[in-house]
């Protein structure tokens, strides 16, 4: 019988610290557990305007976006990288959707073009050593400034396929919580069902050792900047399909929530740590948020700073050894 | 002289090439007169791309330039100052840069959170703050003072640029002369030998993210008189133009080293080729994809050979 | 129990590797057989690190041949070693802490022919695996929460899983309690019961001398004898470990050294546990001898203010500085050279002056003018001989040897009295050797007092006055540097060595 060096403690609070998988997502109770806060004040505050149907409803159609680049913006923070591009990608697949090409062209270009925005990203940043946040931001001024040239202002037609893809509602359900639902599902699915999600957390904790292991840790890098696009492009194109219309600006808000989304979620920038169930948390208390300041009539402004207040109590909530970048 | 060659930031070699390219495709563009407009709308970019140089020399950034300059615009052009002394419009709109500053800095070394989220955050709150104090609806009454410091003249030279020529100075004798400069050197190449030669990081990383907070609001300042009125998200392309301007100064992103000099060819480089655009009939979304393309090169070209 | 009867297991023949001008391993040679525990012996630097990188395909060398069961291998990740059935259990462990046993027993070999295994097979293999090791470890829990014997066997358990034929083991006693020790031996008497090859790289004469069949031992990067434990001694392990060709570099020592600079009594910190009594006199160069890893840098540390004082004293000059920081001792008048000039010491965006002037610069306001050095650079880079154009050359430019005369001259120049030094000509060539124990002489010989770690012995004895030994954090023995010798340094300097003398 080999001796333990520390006895086991019995009970959750041990299983919880000591059990990998909780450990990565203990950002993620915490977070659900302020969720639940707040959807349990909003039940005192604005119980008839927010539990309502239609509210919901709408809140799953506006919150689709949202969680389609945090999910992606997850599997970027989890490789230790970073997206500042994701705002530029919707934009452009808006752009490229309302072009004046056929349907069944159009939306397998858009995807193309997220795509190559991914590898450009993942290729500069570990290939060429560029920062992360450097090589992002140049290529996100290049791809909003393609996307204007494809679309100068608010116009164009979406393809009919995505409008009614993105619209209305399905055996009596918004369209949008479908999204969610097959987005969410598949991340999870990713990350927690097969060998490249254990490798994705691995390369991102220590790069070292996962080599050591024969972890193809700089491929595994490059491919969460091109699911990071990808998803971007979906966000766009279920934009474009609930407008009905092209938007060459609409990505802009959007990219610093997707990094929010996954940082209120538990999924540290230093990567290793954190995963989409978090996210899924962080992006609902985002919403959920929004929503209930809106409803009680607190002015929009407001959100500006709770949104920023947040993004710095989510960062200072995990401590690095060092400061700056 | 080759090491002063190859020590030369990559805005110089740049500013060589477009002035030629302009001098043979439009002389005009090189005549003083326009040279001066130039130098006017490129003084505020100037003042704040020379702030952004501290932080970046001392491996950190920041983000939050663009919503000072807006939110100093907000005050400077609303009703409330209308009895006050125009100095002390001045005054407060510098006191807000500085408060700024200093929580970027209070965040970034106490929390030792990311300097990058960190700004963003702290840029979101600065514009919601900048929306409510002014309800949506930025105000036209700014100071005459204010205005003349953006737009007018002394001679046939702008105030602005004198300004500009000033700031840059300052940065200069900071960077070059002042203890502060070699501390921000060191810590920003290597904080952990900073540290073991008795260099105080911390505090030195504060002053940093101060100085930036300082000078990006006079930079909005400045822009706000050259525009006249209060407006809504003045100054937003300011965070990419501003990193972009240390970029090609020489500034290295981890750190280490940066200069006042370079930041202002960085910063008149970008400008001149942005309007030599212009008056080549591109538009916005080319600038803005000359632009992204210009950080990229820079950033992989000079990134490389320093330490790999 | 004949050696030569079997053919080896695996057998290492002329196996060389030299990281730029530094030959870590020449013309090596190893063997060794099925179900036998091999222990592989040298001092620090005498490459057996190097060795076992080469073995485990962390690097490939530059000549030689390794043969596995009479065929020729050669390892160019990694992966290769391990399928090749060599597991090596590293000190810095190749572990991802955030994952679980089962995880990182499975990293990189989930995918077996061709499909991915189920989570539930892969626990039932974990659970196999660490049952024949007679491990209870969950195989969910997350390696960052064992200890560090749990986590050892896990790395074991690694090579039992990829069924290893050859398990290598760095220092694996280094971080073990006793009983977690007496579990290690049980596993790898089990293991050689079971056929396996198990080379024990380890400095306890103790656990080699108990559970070891042969040994290996290396001088410098090279074969010096093997032989069975059964048939030696102590004093033949120690004899032949020692010995390295002291070179005629050092300049004369002092005769009556001056008052005293620095002293610690019974000075204790967070992370140097064991109270610290030491002094230092003008004119004195004082080393720190002992393996590596037993608490030198610590002291250092401790000393130079990085880790705060707990309890005890510490007098400069006859002040007590006890409770200053680290900032303070620097302005006060000690200088601190860390142990890796490249993470630590240096700036390498950053020319040769501004490298030097940080010392000198760092007591001073944040708006005061930073002083003119440059004639004092100057001067200091004469004294020095560092060899560059001016002081305006960045110093990533220069030689290992020339940089860390730049990080010496920043401490000449910011005016300490008394230098802590951390492995001073790690990295170095013999000119520049030979140089920096001049400045260092007669940075002493101007009144200042130099306290020198090092991890060559011979160094320590031609350089220093006065020798301390360390041994887990203490200070065991105290020497004067004329009587020293390598023996009797390394007899301090290893555990159990009297428990063991034949």
């Amino acid at each position: 019988m080999t001796p333990q060096s520390r006895p086991a403690r019995p009970g959750a609070l041990a299983r919880f610290s000591q059990d990998a998988f909780w450990f990565r997502q203990r950002g993620a109770a915490l977070s659900f557990a302020i969720l639940l806060a707040m959807l349990l004040l909003l039940a005192v505050v604005v119980p008839h305007s927010f539990y309502s149907a239609t509210n919901l409803s709408n809140l799953a159609g506006q919150l689709a976006p949202l969680f389609l680049v945090s999910l992606g913006q997850t599997f970027v923070l989890l490789g230790a990288g970073f997206d500042l591009s994701v705002g530029a990608v919707i934009s452009l697949s808006s752009a490229i959707l309302t072009l004046d090409l056929a349907g069944p062209v159009k939306i397998p270009l858009a995807l193309a073009a997220a795509a190559t925005v991914g590898l450009v990203n993942g290729w500069g940043c570990v290939y060429l050593r560029v920062h992360p946040i450097i090589m992002t931001l140049a290529t996100s001024s290049i791809v909003q400034g393609v996307a204007l040239l494809l679309l100068p202002t608010p116009g164009g037609v979406a393809p009919p396929i995505l409008v009614c893809m993105a619209s209305g509602t399905f055996l009596g359900l918004p369209v949008g919580l479908y999204w969610i639902v097959a987005a969410c599902a598949a991340a999870i699915w990713a990350v927690h069902a097969t060998t490249y999600g254990i490798r994705l957390y691995a390369t991102g904790q220590n790069p070292l050792a996962a080599w050591m292991s024969g972890v193809q840790a700089p491929r595994i890098r490059v491919s969460t900047y091109v699911i990071s696009a990808l998803m971007a492009a979906l966000a766009g194109a279920y934009l474009t399909g609930r407008l009905a219309s092209g938007d060459p600006n609409v990505g802009s808000a959007l990219g610093l929530d997707s990094v929010l989304g996954a940082a209120l979620g538990g999924t540290l920038l230093s990567g290793g740590v954190g995963g989409p169930i978090g996210t899924i948390a962080g992006v609902l208390i985002i919403g959920v948020l929004n929503n209930g300041l809106n409803l009680a009539g607190v002015s929009p402004y407001y959100q500006f700073i709770v949104k920023g207040s947040m993004l710095v109590l989510a960062v200072s909530l995990f401590r690095r050894k060092e400061a700056g970048l | 002289m080759r090491r002063f060659l190859i020590s030369l930031p990559p805005a110089f070699w740049g500013l060589i090439v477009v002035c030629v390219f302009a001098a043979l495709t439009q002389p005009q563009f090189l005549s003083l007169p326009f040279l001066m407009i130039l130098l006017r709308q490129a003084a505020p970019l100037g003042i704040v791309a020379l702030g952004q140089t501290f932080v970046v020399a001392n491996r950190s950034l920041d983000l939050s330039v663009g919503a000072t300059v807006a939110f100093v615009n907000l005050i400077v052009s609303h009703a409330m100052w209308s009895g006050y002394p125009p100095a002390f419009v001045v005054a407060v709109a510098l006191g807000a840069g500085l408060v700024i500053g200093l929580v970027n800095g209070l965040l970034v070394t106490v929390l030792r959170a990311s300097a990058v989220v960190v700004t963003l955050g702290t840029a979101a709150i600065i514009t919601g703050v900048g929306f409510l104090y002014s309800g949506g609806a930025p105000g036209s009454s700014m100071d005459e003072l204010v205005k003349w410091l953006g737009r007018g003249r002394v001679g046939i030279m702008p105030v602005s640029g004198l300004i500009w020529l000033g700031f840059a100075v300052l940065a200069w004798i900071v960077l070059r002369r002042l203890t502060l400069g070699r501390y921000i050197f060191a810590a920003g190449d290597n904080p952990s030998a900073a540290t073991y030669t008795g260099i105080p990081v911390n505090r030195t990383l504060l002053v940093s993210h101060v100085l930036s907070g300082l000078f990006a609001a006079s930079g909005g300042l400045i822009l706000s008189g050259l525009v006249g009125v209060g407006s809504l998200n003045l100054g937003a392309d300011y965070v990419l133009s501003s990193i972009a301007a240390v970029i090609l100064g020489g500034a290295v992103f981890g750190g280490g080293a940066g200069s006042a000099v370079g930041t202002v060819l960085g910063a008149a480089l970008l400008v001149m080729v942005l309007n030599l655009l212009t008056v080549f009939g591109v538009d916005q979304p080319g600038k803005l994809i000359v632009q992204g393309l210009v950080i990229s090169v820079a950033a992989i070209v000079y990134q490389q050979g320093r330490r790999g | 129990m004949d050696m030569t009867s079997q053919p080896p297991l695996i057998a290492v023949d002329d196996l060389s590797k030299s990281f730029g001008p530094v030959k870590a391993l020449t013309s090596m040679r190893l063997v060794g057989h099925a179900g036998k525990v091999h222990a592989v012996m040298g001092e620090n630097g005498a490459g057996k690190s190097t060795l076992m990188k080469l073995l485990s395909g962390v690097f490939r060398p530059d000549s030689g041949i390794v043969r596995l069961r009479g065929e020729v291998v050669a390892f160019g990740h990694p992966r290769d070693a391990q399928n090749a059935g060599i597991s090596t259990i590293f000190q810095e462990f190749s572990l991802l802490p955030n994952l679980s046993v089962a995880e990182n027993l499975f990293l990189g070999r989930e995918i077996e022919h061709g499909r991915t295994l189920p989570a539930a097979t892969r626990r039932r293999r974990t659970l196999d695996v660490l049952g024949e090791l007679d491990l209870r470890i969950d195989p969910d829990r997350r390696v960052g929460s064992l200890s560090v014997g749990q986590q050892q066997m896990v790395e074991i358990a690694k090579g039992v899983m990829a069924d290893a034929s050859v398990f290598i083991f760095d220092e694996p006693t280094a971080a073990l309690a006793s009983h977690e020790v007496e579990t290690l031996f049980a596993l790898i008497r089990r293991l050689s019961a079971q056929g396996k090859c198990v080379f024990y790289i380890s400095h306890r004469l103790s656990e080699v001398f108990a559970i070891c069949d042969d040994v290996t031992i290396m001088k410098d990067g090279a074969f010096v004898s093997c032989m069975p434990t059964a048939e030696t001694t102590v004093d033949e392990v120690i004899q032949g470990m020692v010995g390295r060709p002291i070179e005629e570099l050092f300049e004369p020592r002092v005769d009556r050294p001056g008052p005293v600079l620095l002293e610690a009594d019974a000075l204790v910190g967070a992370r140097a546990s064991a109270p610290l009594s030491l002094q230092l006199r003008a004119g004195e160069i004082v080393g720190v001898a002992g393996l590596e890893g037993q608490g030198q840098q610590q002291l250092m540390r401790l000393l130079a203010g990085f880790d705060p004082a707990r309890s005890g004293k510490l007098d400069l000059e006859g002040q007590p500085i006890t409770g200053r920081p680290a900032r303070q001792r620097m302005a006060d008048g000690i200088g601190f050279v860390p142990e890796s000039r490249k993470d630590d010491g240096l700036f390498l965006s950053l020319d040769i002056g501004d490298n030097m002037a940080t010392a000198a610069l760092a007591r001073r306001p944040f708006l005061s003018w930073a002083p003119r050095l440059g004639g004092r650079i100057a001067d200091v880079m004469a004294r020095l001989s560092v060899k560059a154009p001016d002081a305006r050359t960045p110093v990533i430019d220069l030689s290992g040897g020339n940089q860390q005369k730049v990080v010496l001259g920043r401490w000449l120049l910011g005016g300490a009295r008394v230098l802590l030094c951390e492995e001073p000509t790690r990295g170095v060539d013999v000119g520049a050797k030979r140089e920096i124990y001049r400045q260092l002489r007669e940075f002493a010989r101007d009144g200042r007092a130099i306290l020198v770690t090092s991890r060559e012995l011979p160094e320590l004895i031609g350089l220093c006055d006065r020798l301390l030994v360390i041994r887990n954090g203490a200070i065991v023995a105290e020497m004067d540097a004329r009587a020293a010798t390598e023996d009797a340094l390394l007899r301090a300097a290893l555990p159990d060595v009297e428990s063991q003398a034949a």
